[in-house]
């Protein structure tokens, strides 16, 4: 019979759980594919297929809206996720407004009985991206660096599109600066090509980086055509074999063993493997410590850390020199490390110790008071 | 005596079938002796794949339910609040200290924004004090969410019933690490408020940034 209602009780309890936990389950929704890129055409008809996923059993209310929602059909308004709606867009003669304008068909969540104060429901939206073009002949370009180490090649890749209902034909060039920009380096020429309407050019080159010095420079892409000129920036780094400390642990505390950090920044565009540290404490020579290896990820700081033991240092300021060992190179620092004077709790454990005591005597001395009193009472009673 | 007859067997079968694999990999080998790359076909190939995007979140915290409650006899509102370990002040709700929790779970980045269906004054009513019913955003992993020009995270807002309601991120990232973010809830119940069940529901509009 106990045993019997033990069951009954741990039913009961497991259910509350799950009763309390029960509003935090996770509830999933989405669309796929994210987007869709299309140039408008005039009379262009084209279906776009939007697949929207949910938890099951989540219902969805379809519906289009942006520019040229009033131009879309869907196949469905209603749906359960894991299911797909088909929009058929059939474009106009006329665009109007150029550019490129985010067309919506979203999923809308159902909210279900909902016994909490407050829920959440999605509101999905794929977008199709219609690019209309602008009158005449527009030109936008992008523009794509890569970093790479001294002497070596550095990736130059422009795209120009043609946004325009004409073709364009350009002159490109790509113009090297230094990393304050005033002094032009180096000029390449790309030459000329011919754009046509909603197209585009890719052009890569490779920037000889032999005559440069390590550091950052910007690179600024311009291409001329009928209308005007295009321009975009990009900054890029060429990196040296060579690893910072960056930082480093500043304060420590006396008499125990102390975790020390030290921050590495490689300005290196490649990851350097088998990165670690020794830390000697200057006339502490038994303290020296090494930490483990690390990779040092390119242009990034890595943190290395290791351990020491300050018992036996009485200074109240020490020197340390950290030397980091990378690829057969070493970057040395002497960098001073304070302690930070711990609060001696030994004062307050005594007094507190000492006040305890005098309590307990108080109390043991009011006891015997007490009895001593009671029983000269009953004396006097039995008189 | 009889075990050693066995180990003998054993072997000699051992023996026997060493040579027959031998002699096919013999007879094997001389079949190709007059082409001796076999298998070593050269030949050009293209692979293609395509990595569908896809847009969409999880809620990890769906729902908030303070559960029954009024506001203290003598008091004129009380504040309900999920944020920063969560709070009642001025009542006798219980206590809830998770706020709703998005995550981005897709593979794009995306645009956020939140609307309800009620207003504080439809939703709470009353006039002892201005009824309020507020939300804040934080990045529960850094850098999730960037706000807007006029959306800061770490504050509370009304809620917008209006359209697609506010922007909350301009940039939802779907980097992991950092793709997750929560959204508080504070209320301010006055004490003459609408009573019975009380119930609303926000709605987080997402789509990929352009």
């Amino acid at each position: 019979m106990v045993i019997f209602r033990n069951i009954i009780k741990e039913i009961v309890f497991y259910s509350l759980v799950f009763l309390i936990v029960l509003p935090s389950i996770s509830a999933m929704v989405g669309v796929r594919p994210a987007s869709y890129e299309v140039n408008f055409e005039p009379n262009l008809k084209k279906v776009f297929t939007f697949n929207f996923m949910g938890d099951p059993g989540v219902n969805f209310e379809i519906y289009t809206e942006g520019p040229f929602s009033e131009y879309v059909e869907l196949s469905t308004t209603k749906l359960v996720a894991g299911n797909s709606v088909n929009a058929l867009v059939q474009f106009p003669l006329v665009a109007g407004k150029p550019g490129r304008h985010r067309l919506l068909v979203g999923g809308m969540q159902v909210a279900g009985d909902n016994k909490a104060t407050l829920g959440i429901v999605g509101n999905v939206q794929g977008v199709i991206f219609v690019n209309v073009p602008y009158p005449g002949k527009y030109a936008e370009l992008d523009f794509f660096t890569s970093n790479a180490n001294t002497g070596e090649d550095v990736d130059l890749t422009l795209k120009i599109y043609s946004k325009g209902e004409q073709d364009i034909n350009t002159h490109s060039k790509i113009e090297i600066y230094d990393s304050e920009k005033k002094n032009l380096l180096q000029t390449i020429d790309l030459g000329e090509n011919l754009v046509k309407s909603t197209e585009f050019v890719e052009l890569k080159t490779k920037l000889n980086t032999s005559q440069y010095l390590s550091g950052d420079y910007s690179a600024k892409a311009i291409v001329i055509y009928e209308a005007g000129a295009v321009q975009d920036e990009e900054i890029f780094r060429l990196g040296k074999l060579f690893i910072d400390i960056s930082n480093y642990t500043h304060f420590v505390e006396r008499g125990k063993i102390n975790r020390f950090e030290i921050q590495a920044e490689s300005y290196w565009n490649d990851p350097i493997s088998g990165v670690y540290a020794n830390v000697s404490i200057l006339n502490y020579s038994r303290l020296d410590f090494l930490t483990p290896s690390m990779v040092a990820e390119p242009w990034q700081k890595t943190t290395l850390t290791g351990y020491f033991d300050t018992s036996e240092i009485k200074q109240s300021i020490i020197r340390a020199q950290i030397t980091l060992h990378y690829n057969e190179e070493t970057t040395q620092k002497i960098v001073e490390i304070e302690f930070t004077e711990p609060v001696d709790y030994t004062i307050y454990i005594i007094i507190g110790g000492i006040g305890a005591v005098i309590i307990v005597m108080i109390g043991i001395i009011v006891i015997l008071i007490k009895r001593k009193s009671s029983k000269g009472g009953n004396h006097g009673k039995k008189r | 005596m009889k075990i050693d007859n066995l180990v003998l067997f054993i072997a000699s079968f051992a023996v026997f079938l060493s040579a027959l694999g031998a002699g096919l990999t013999y007879y094997n080998v001389n079949q190709y002796r007059e082409n001796w790359f076999t298998g070593f076909a050269l030949q050009s190939g293209d692979i293609n794949l395509t990595v569908e995007t896809a847009a969409a979140i999880n809620f990890t915290v769906d729902s908030i339910n303070w559960g029954s409650g009024m506001v203290d006899s003598g008091q004129s509102s009380a504040t309900l609040n999920t944020c920063c370990g969560g709070s009642v002040v001025n009542g006798n709700w219980t206590a809830v200290s998770q706020g709703f929790e998005v995550v981005n779970l897709g593979n794009v980045n995306l645009t956020l924004l939140l609307k309800t269906g009620k207003t504080a004054a439809t939703f709470l009513g009353g006039t002892a004090v201005t009824p309020d019913y507020e939300f804040n955003v934080t990045n529960k992993e850094a850098d999730a969410c960037n706000g807007t020009d006029v959306f800061n995270l770490n504050t509370f807002y009304d809620v917008n019933t209006t359209g697609d309601g506010t922007k909350v991120c301009d940039l939802f990232t779907s980097a992991e690490g950092r793709d997750e973010i929560r959204i508080d809830i504070k209320l301010v119940i006055p004490s003459d408020s609408l009573t019975g069940a009380r119930s609303d529901t926000m709605t987080a509009t997402i789509a990929p940034a352009s």
